[in-house]
């Protein structure tokens, strides 16, 4: 299973790719505020219904 | 549109009956969005705010994002959010504007020559009620580093523990040879972040531990994890043996994540929603050589000449320098009843002002004033409760100890016979019979609980109250406000029956007066809408008011106290003949008698504590059917709290900052809807609904949280027996300490969710 | 409005390229369902593969995997992530340019697959079929969007980042990673490779790319699709956003390891069996977060499904969604797989998710962004909700009717009598009784058809009737969302560094795995005494046939340990067998018998016989016909070159074998035309494809040194 030399390293690193971007989106507040954005893309001005 | 026939809001879609829009907010947004005339600073009652001292105050300096805060009332939908947001187009100097929908709060970024009262007067005109937040009140703020920190925390074990599975099920599996090695390695390392970074706040906790010499859980975890990582380790090396990195893994970030829950649920009780600072954006009106300008309330200083307006809180404590002044006091002695007070008098922080307006002059800076000294007082008293072990503390304590004997004593006698298995095995105990789920299940419980009462309209301020409520066997109550209204209604009258333009006329002449029998008044006769001006309206403070009505001379007195002890009165005389007599009392709750009567069937006794009058105290509790002799009147917070401590196992109901320091005594402390804010400081409970049956879900949420708490313990123990039996056997190894731990994690989450659905 | 404060600025969205990628997911999503229909009425009826070669099903499948998964939905998430990142953003793409270089670099791969793979160009890896030129194209205009996409993160209006973009950018790395690992292959001509991974390995890394690649291109970019339109159209907030953040990083953790599902029983070994096993267990639980947060921002909102009809497809594919993440783990248990595996189960689970999640959630989208982009009302409601209903009761049809299929053949194929011997013994058996099915799949296929050209109609006439000119609706945003003037130029810098790190990253990798792959032969972990002979010339020619036609489509050569599998085909495949074969070709299906131990079963002729005419040796069979193998040369010229880039990934050819390829090949095409001829079969074949295929099949099975 030599191509476990290959995936592994890629899986991890792929993986802490992730972690890091969590960890780097967290310090940046990404994660501050978790309700107000489900609100915010509902408002549009393009696609706004007619009446 | 026809009313009753289903139609959509024109602008967002959402259901509506009849309406064109479903709220303002829609109607704005699909209208007019567009730059708003700046309303001129004498119109705009916000204009103080462009005072340097004010917008020094509420600048938020450190924030790059934002300049000031709002708590926006009234914030309640995606509209709201979007029209907000939109600040910037109805006021040009607003350059950002941004919402957090959770807080109803709008930050904005106001550029230096933007006025803010302009801007809080767009955000009134938007249909939302704004009100400043400083710095000091910014509680999202205030955690953000901290959720921050233990966020990443989470993320970093939750994917060591992940990956780390990923790399011991092919041992368990069956794979051996290099691989295997491999493997084990890279689940060591793997679980190096979790042991330098992730339980870092277990090592603090089990530092202050043994510092403090209170065994709390996070020494037990610490001391599992790094036996379970120190055993893995040696095992690695020596190429032989069970390891455990997985097991370990899981169980901290578990616990991590029932804390985080638990701690987001703890804060949401501390926004800007709930504790509200007391004196708010309030600005008072300096004299200073014949010229009135506006200050904030922190910036009132000794020999500061005020002109306090009516409705205004006193800054601190004060001498009156008008001649006259009548104050609501009800901050100190519950009571609505307006006391009079002469110039050269005392005044107190926190009184309000009933009359037009009135000169004062400032004694102490507010931390030098009667309500200052008191908060001080709270606040150092706050410490103590902490104190408090809950149940699975005291048995997580038992439990460590058990078990550290256990795995000692067995160490010792199995050494001999085997060395190596010996120490596998009494590590093993350890680390399985961590009170991990202990840990891990209280939080959780008490997350779940926190959240459950908020839905049911209690606020906790912490979990440990549902423990003592359940031991409760003296409740102590307040009176007005809180076994009564609060408020006055009418008892009955002489005649019984008024005609409609007698009754005309009282309101017309009490039309103007706040004091509470012209509210009663207002009420009980809401349907005549009708009023007739009066003129020649003259009001002696304290004693009535008199004018002339459709042409007749109408003078409403206020029947003395004195004669009347239980109940106020008023005598209105037409053209100076007497035609009516009205009586008022502060009407018992609906369900104060029930309430105190179910307590008394569990034998619970209930006492009155009253600073009104001892015949008014008396008149209620026997309406209740408190005992005479549990009933005190005429006391001031000081006594309250001395007869309180007299006692055991103390529940405090109440209201007002007269009862804070009992509320705080007691040993749980429950602050009543229509207090105070105040209260929220040294009450552990809070009933946003009104009356008192609130006080019955709290004690079922007690029993219900318990009755978790103990399936929780019983889960964990059963787990725990087992497994260690099993791991002095020799039967654990790596796979069932993998499947072991998970399962009663999972049953305690299940058992948690089930209790609280 | 006033707009002349210079905080706030008028942008303009480039909706353009949007239209364009509708438009292209229109049209490609015909030829991918008729492509489709095509394919399953020739299981049914096999003379619909009329003899031609561009059109048998072997070459025919991969033009409809490639046209559903990389033409439809890949135009179709390509607008979905053009729109809806722009106003999650607010912000315009980076650039117009790249925009457009995307698009058209993207309808020129998909083209040159509609060429390449009917002649047969074909890699046979699944969902990577086609060949390195392609691979190369793919790569570079992925770059080309990732660059467009990072860039546009990097200048956004709006800080948070929704969670739908973290869906995309998720989808746009890890595509990327899983290509680039998958396809590393050493040309031979210009349209034939060789991986540089052979036999487990190779399935090993086709399976990891192939499970992420359904998990990374049809699942997080449509998630993030889904939680922007199923929002929008509701016009609700999403139900639980905290759950939605929750449940894309757990997917995001753990989701790469579910690959080894597609080998259980195979000669993968136990422990990465098992892995695969659990880890797709639990990645039932994020799955299902997905699903039930999309459902749920439908609660208190259920009369919408009678106002805006379009959320009937959102329903739907969110209840599709469900149903395929659980059906999913529920076949990786090991002993579901053993029933399921090679049956008709797993292409029904395929195209409950494909027609029923992806489909449907693709159909919702176009039909709320169609009237939006073009200005004007949908044509027809009416015909929006015919469509539904056709189309929901072909994919229902198409379902069940595959996994009665498939557990009938599961049940079949493994039913043992009494005394221990196969009840049914004869393949065919199994063939014949699901041929209706066949019929009843078609039908379905063609009535979810005929729903998609009701949608072609409607938005071709709401298009007609839209306003032919438009002035571009500007958006009011703020200037910036950041400080911008103090972190001007710090943010180019993070910004160029950023895309640098993630072409540094993709370099690395392919820098390490060139590097890696001369370690890559399997000699340390093989046992000594079960090596084989690699494959000789003319039975690599004819392996090569083999993977043109496409024959692993219906036939899979891998014996797995399970009781009734060995009496039927033989012993159970171990992991030398296929040591040097690049491609593996242990096929996931078996439309037909399974072709592991096929060598020396039948005599040559049985073969010329078979190809030519299946139903001479095998009356109701309902494979194709392949007369032009008896017509075209074998390249022998080439295989000098094969050999010798074998070698170079580790085959141990003999030199002289390598140089004189062809002569060896041609000798043995000899003896084998000899043969036939003697046999009763036309003279002249010698040079012929039908040779070498023979010489092939009469491999399998026969390579091992010691029996």
């Amino acid at each position: 299973m030599n191509i476990l030399t290959l995936m592994i390293p890629m899986a991890l690193l792929l993986g802490i790719g992730f972690v890091s971007a969590f960890l780097w989106a967290t310090s940046k507040g990404q994660f501050d505020d978790l309700e107000t954005p489900a609100h915010r893309i509902l408002n549009d001005d393009n696609e706004r219904k007619h009446s | 549109m026809n009313p009753g026939t289903a139609t959509n809001c024109s602008y967002c879609g959402i259901p509506t009956q009849g309406d064109f829009y479903c709220c303002r907010a829609c109607e704005i947004l699909a209208t007019q969005v567009k730059e708003m005339p700046v309303l001129a600073v004498a119109k705009n009652p916000f204009s103080y705010l462009d005072q340097k001292e004010f917008r020094d105050l509420y600048r938020h300096k450190n924030q790059d994002e934002f300049d000031f805060l709002f708590f926006a009332e009234g914030l309640h939908c995606s509209s709201c959010v979007h029209l907000l947001e939109k600040l910037p187009q109805f006021y040009e100097p607003i350059e950002k504007a941004r919402v957090n929908f959770g807080q109803s709060t709008v930050a904005v970024k106001v550029s230096d020559n933007g006025s803010l009262a302009q801007t809080a007067h767009v955000i009134q005109e938007l249909g939302y009620k704004p009100t400043l937040l400083s710095p000091h009140d910014n509680i999202v703020e205030k955690y953000k580093n901290e959720n921050r920190s233990h966020l990443k925390r989470i993320a970093v074990a939750g994917f060591c523990a992940g990956n780390t599975m990923l790399f011991v099920i092919p041992v368990y599996a069956g794979l051996a040879g290099t691989w295997a090695q491999v493997f084990n390695f890279l689940s060591f390392l793997l679980f190096l972040p979790i042991l330098f970074y992730s339980a870092i706040p277990f090592y603090k906790g089990a530092w202050n531990s043994l510092k403090y010499q209170v065994i709390n859980v996070d020494l037990p975890i610490t001391v599992a994890m790094l036996s379970g990582f120190a055993l893995s380790t040696v095992n690695l090396v020596k190429q032989d043996g069970a390891i455990y990195y997985d097991s370990t893994a899981s169980f901290i970030f578990f616990i991590l994540s029932a804390r985080y829950l638990l701690k987001r649920v703890q804060q949401n009780y501390l926004s800007p929603t709930r504790v509200q600072s007391f004196f708010k954006t309030e600005k008072y009106i300096l004299v200073e050589n014949g010229e009135e300008k506006s200050i904030p309330w922190s910036h009132a200083k000794p020999g500061d000449l005020l002109k306090i307006q009516r409705h205004q809180t006193l800054p601190t404590d004060s001498v009156l320098e008008s001649s006259r002044a009548n104050l609501d006091m009800s901050l100190f002695n519950g009571e609505s009843l307006p006391k009079i007070f002469s110039e050269g008098m005392s005044l107190f922080a926190g009184t309000k002002v009933l009359d037009e307006s009135v000169l004062v002059r400032v004694k102490v800076p507010f931390t030098e004033s009667k309500l200052g000294v008191l908060l001080k007082q709270l606040d150092q008293n706050a410490l103590q409760k902490s104190h408090f072990i809950t149940l699975s503390d005291k048995l997580a304590q038992k439990l460590i100890v058990a078990v550290f004997s256990i795995a000692l004593v067995f160490f010792f006698l199995y050494m001999n016979v085997n060395p190596t298995e010996a120490f596998n095995r009494s590590l093993a105990l350890i680390v399985l019979a961590c009170p991990c789920a202990l840990a891990f299940g209280s939080p959780l419980t008490f997350g779940l609980a926190l959240k459950k009462a908020q839905k049911l309209g209690i606020l906790l301020k912490d979990a440990t109250s549902l423990e003592r409520i359940l031991k409760i066997r003296n409740v102590f109550f307040d009176k007005t406000g809180t076994l009564t209204e609060g408020n006055l209604q009418i008892s009955h009258s002489e005649p019984a029956e008024f005609p409609e333009n007698l009754k005309r006329a009282i309101l017309s002449l009490e039309a103007f007066s706040y004091h509470p029998v012209a509210f009663a008044l207002r009420k009980a006769w809401a349907h005549t809408l009708e009023i007739s001006t009066a003129s020649n309206v003259q009001e002696v403070l304290g004693r009535g008011v008199q004018g002339d009505v459709e042409g007749c001379h109408y003078e409403i007195r206020h029947l003395a106290e004195s004669t009347h002890e239980v109940e106020t009165g008023i005598e209105v005389l037409k053209d100076g003949v007497s035609v009516a007599r009205l009586y008022f009392v502060d009407a018992l709750r609906a369900d104060s008698r029930s309430a105190v009567q179910n307590l008394q069937r569990q034998n619970i006794r209930c006492f009155l504590l009253s600073g009104d009058k001892k015949a008014r105290a008396l008149q209620a509790a026997e309406a209740c059917g408190i005992p005479a002799e549990n009933t005190y009147g005429e006391l001031f917070p000081e006594d309250k709290k001395a007869l309180l401590e007299k006692h055991t196992d103390t529940c405090m109901i109440g209201d007002g900052a007269n009862d804070s320091l009992s509320l705080q005594a007691a040993d749980v402390g429950i602050a009543v809807k229509g207090s105070v804010d105040l209260s929220l400081q040294s009450a552990d409970v809070y009933f946003m609904r009104g009356g008192l049956s609130p006080l019955f879900d709290l004690l079922n949420l007690a029993k219900q949280t318990r009755h978790v708490l103990v399936r929780n313990l019983t889960i964990s123990l059963v787990y725990n027996t087992l497994g260690g039996t099993l791991a002095l056997m020799g039967f654990i190894n790596p796979m069932m300490a993998a499947i072991l731990m998970p399962l009663s994690s999972l049953a305690i989450i299940l058992s948690s969710l089930w209790g609280f659905r | 409005m006033k707009t002349t404060g210079n905080l706030i600025e008028k942008i303009y969205y480039d909706d353009d390229i949007v239209k364009k990628f509708i438009l292209a997911t229109l049209i490609w999503a015909g030829a991918a369902f008729l492509f489709g229909l095509l394919a399953a009425l020739q299981l049914a009826y096999w003379p619909l593969n009329a003899n031609m070669e561009w059109i048998t099903f072997g070459r025919l499948r991969p033009l409809h995997t490639n046209a559903a998964i990389f033409a439809f939905a890949g135009n179709a998430i390509f607008a979905g992530i053009y729109h809806s990142s722009q106003r999650l953003l607010k912000a315009r793409m980076f650039s117009d340019l790249l925009s457009k270089m995307h698009f058209w670099g993207w309808q020129l791969i998909i083209l040159s697959a509609a060429i390449t793979l009917p002649l047969g160009y074909s890699q046979s890896k699944e969902y990577a079929e086609l060949e390195w030129p392609i691979d190369i194209a793919i790569t570079v205009v992925w770059v080309i969007f990732a660059l467009n996409f990072f860039m546009t993160i990097r200048k956004r209006r709006e800080k948070h980042m929704y969670v739908a973009i973290w869906f995309y950018i998720a989808t746009i790395i890890t595509v990327a990673v899983l290509h680039i690992i998958n396809s590393i292959e050493i040309p031979v001509s210009l349209f034939k490779s060789y991986p540089v991974y052979a036999g487990i390995q190779d399935a090993m890394v086709q399976w990891w790319y192939g499970h992420n690649a359904v998990a990374f291109f049809l699942t997080t970019p449509f998630l993030g699709l889904m939680y922007y339109y199923v929002p929008k159209a509701a016009n609700r907030p999403v139900y639980s956003y905290r759950l939605s953040i929750v449940h894309f990083w757990a997917l995001v953790f753990i989701y790469i390891w579910a690959g080894p599902h597609h080998l259980l029983y195979t000669s993968l070994p136990e422990w990465a069996q098992t892995l695969g096993m659990i880890f797709s267990i639990m990645l039932w639980a994020p799955s299902w977060g997905g699903m039930i947060n999309g459902l749920l921002t439908l609660k208190g909102s259920w009369h919408l499904l009678r106002t805006e009809p379009l959320i009937k497809f959102f329903v739907a594919a969110l209840t599709f969604y469900g149903m395929s993440t659980f059906e999913g783990p529920l076949l990786s248990i090991k002993s579901v797989s053993a029933l399921g595996h090679y049956t008709d189960w797993i292409i029904g689970h395929v195209h409950s998710g494909a027609l029923g999640w992806n489909g449907f959630l693709t159909f919702g989208m176009i039909y709320y962004l169609v009237p939006r982009l073009w200005k004007t009302e949908l044509y027809s409601k009416k015909l929006l909700e015919n469509h539904f209903w056709i189309g929901l009761t072909g994919v229902l049809l198409y379902y069940i009717s595959m996994v009665v299929a498939g557990i009938t053949q599961g049940l079949m194929w493994r039913a043992v009598d009494a005394d221990g011997s196969l009840t049914y013994p004869d393949f065919i058996e199994t063939v014949v009784r699901i041929v209706p099915l066949y019929w009843v799949r078609a039908v379905g296929g063609f009535l979810f058809l005929t729903g998609f050209l009701m949608m072609c109609y409607n938005v071709f006439k709401t298009i007609q009737k839209a306003p032919k000119t438009v002035e571009a609706k500007e958006v009011l945003v703020e200037r910036t969302g950041f400080d911008e003037v103090t972190k001007e130029t710090h943010r180019k810098l993070e910004g160029m560094g950023m895309v640098f790190s993630v072409l540094a990253f993709l370099a690395i990798a392919v820098g390490s795995v060139i590097e890696i792959y001369p370690t890559l032969s399997l000699h340390k972990y093989v046992s000594p005494n079960n090596i084989v002979d690699p494959y000789t010339p003319l039975e690599l020619a004819g392996r090569d046939i083999y993977i043109k036609e496409g024959c692993y489509v219906c036939h899979s050569q891998q014996i797995r340990p399970i009781a009734s599998e060995v009496l039927r085909y033989g012993n159970a495949s171990t992991v030398e067998e296929s040591m040097y074969d690049r491609p593996f070709q242990w096929g996931s299906k078996r439309t037909g018998p399974d072709l592991a131990r096929l060598g020396k079963k039948y005599p040559n002729l049985w073969h010329y016989s078979h190809m030519m005419d299946p139903r001479a040796v095998t009356p109701k069979s309902i494979m194709p016909n392949y007369p032009w193998l008896a017509e075209k040369d074998t390249d022998f010229l080439v295989l000098r070159k094969k050999l010798s880039v074998m070698s170079e990934l580790g085959v141990p050819y003999e030199q002289d074998v390598i140089a004189n390829a062809d002569i060896h090949a041609q000798k043995q095409a000899q003896e084998i035309a000899a043969d036939l001829e003697s046999n009763g079969a036309p003279k002249g074949l010698a040079k012929k494809e039908i040779i070498a295929l023979i010489a092939y099949l009469q491999s399998l099975g026969q390579k091992g040194k010691v029996q």
